[in-house]
């Protein structure tokens, strides 16, 4: 071909490593890259960052209204609670200062009771005709919302400092944890449903399983919203204690230990709980050991270790493993069928590490929203 | 793609036991159901008592 005098063929032939036009097409790609590259990497990442801030907005905004449709719904003819409710979701909590770390768990213990404490009085002015269960579910969804609202906060500080900053290093950690932020959001939005609703979720496990050994015994009030009693199992006694459903909640269990070990003195502790299984194990696996099994930001955990240290009592943990969504989700089937198995193994505990005569305080861990006692 | 997600569609059942012959039906969930709640008395023996064992969520396959 020759058009105009020039001849393409020539021009393009890549065998020609002479060719001034085929070393162009190489050399200039290789300069852009170089210059832009990052700035190219950046915008593909913001875009996928962007989709799934768009998702976590979309999060936010239905289960926010998820949780004024339900207000409205148990407290009518009550008024509009949608301004009430938008000022708690922009609630916070200011830890205490941890320079010197001395005596800074009552610390976090004082503020993180005056929030439960101020919720639940908030929940309550929502409306005069609502009953406990109302209020408990109320504000384990409200938690949800405050949650997924703070994520989507976070999320999208961080994304638009690096898209101002044109700073690239800072949206890769973004990158990374975005994955995991979603598997949360996501786990979060569901577990709306189930609170609405009042099912028990994968957490609650662990006072499923003491509530049924509770089941025909006298239960007493040992700390709010924590329910115990006691039984007779081959000459022991046993203590079995858990937090009152089928309300949401988790109860006060380092309290309520810290009581019983004071009045009752048993030779042994056995935790039940919930606990985070890591990828590639199977839900509902059983797992067996030391220390005390519950989670949150370790008041309770340390208030138990405390109490047991000083009365020098062994304390047995046995956990129920699933994943995070799993967790606070409607509880699955596998979870469910472990409960004969995991009481069969507390039993087996009991008779081998105490004697006849001896006793032993049995601790449901975990949020009993749907399983009474 | 190699690691797109199935979304899981998940159904709650109740599971109710007899207190004496340990009769076991399974039935969609209610609201207001909750664990060892007491249900109607027992169809297979008739003198026992139903009472909701478990409330758990099955995978629709």
């Amino acid at each position: 071909m020759d058009f105009l005098g020039v001849n393409i063929d020539k021009l393009l032939n890549s065998n020609d490593n002479s060719n001034p036009l085929m070393w162009l097409v190489w050399i200039i790609p290789i300069f852009i890259f170089m210059l832009y590259g990052q700035r190219i990497q950046l915008h593909v990442t913001s875009s996928e960052i962007n989709k799934s801030l768009e998702k976590l907005k979309i999060y936010r905004d239905e289960t926010r209204k998820e949780l004024i449709d339900y207000v409205k719904n148990v407290s009518k003819p009550g008024g509009d609670p949608s301004t009430k409710l938008d000022r708690y979701f922009e609630y916070f909590t200011i830890m205490p200062a941890d320079m010197d770390p001395n005596g800074i768990v009552p610390k976090i213990r004082h503020i993180m009771r005056i929030r439960e404490d101020f919720t639940r009085e908030q929940v309550k002015t929502l409306s005069s005709n609502m009953s406990h269960l109302e209020e408990s579910k109320i504000t384990n969804i409200l938690e949800a919302v405050t949650t997924i609202n703070l994520l989507y906060k976070i999320v999208r500080h961080l994304f638009l400092t690096a898209k101002k900053q044109n700073n690239f290093p800072l949206i890769l950690p973004l990158q990374m944890m975005m994955p995991f932020i979603m598997e949360e959001a996501e786990a979060l939005k569901t577990a709306v449903s189930a609170f609405k609703q009042g099912q028990p979720i994968g957490d609650g496990i662990g006072p499923m399983i003491v509530g049924k050994m509770m089941l025909d015994t006298e239960k007493k009030i040992v700390a709010l919203e924590t329910v115990w009693s006691e039984k007779d199992f081959e000459g022991r006694k046993i203590y079995l204690m858990k937090a009152e459903g089928p309300a949401a909640t988790v109860g006060r269990p380092g309290e309520a230990v810290e009581k019983i070990i004071e009045q009752r003195k048993p030779d042994i502790i056995v935790m039940v709980d919930a606990a985070l299984k890591l990828e590639g194990e199977d839900t509902g696996s059983i797992a067996q050991g030391f220390g005390a099994a519950i989670g949150g930001i370790g008041i309770e955990r340390f208030q138990i270790e405390d109490v047991a240290t000083k009365h020098k009592t062994p304390i047995y943990a046995i956990v129920i493993k699933q994943s995070i969504k799993e967790a606070i989700t409607l509880m699955k089937k596998e979870i469910a069928d472990v409960a004969e198995k995991v009481t069969s193994q507390i039993y087996d505990i009991i008779k081998e590490n105490t004697k006849v005569g001896q006793s032993a305080l049995v601790v449901g861990v975990g949020n009993t929203v749907g399983v009474s006692q | 793609m190699i690691f797109s997600k199935k979304k899981e569609i998940i159904n709650p059942y109740t599971l109710e036991e007899c207190d004496s012959c340990h009769a076991i039906s399974k039935r969609k969930f209610k609201e207001g159901d909750y664990v060892f709640k007491p249900a109607d008395k027992c169809g297979s023996c008739g003198n026992g008592q139903m009472i909701i064992a478990k409330i758990f969520g099955e995978e629709v396959k």
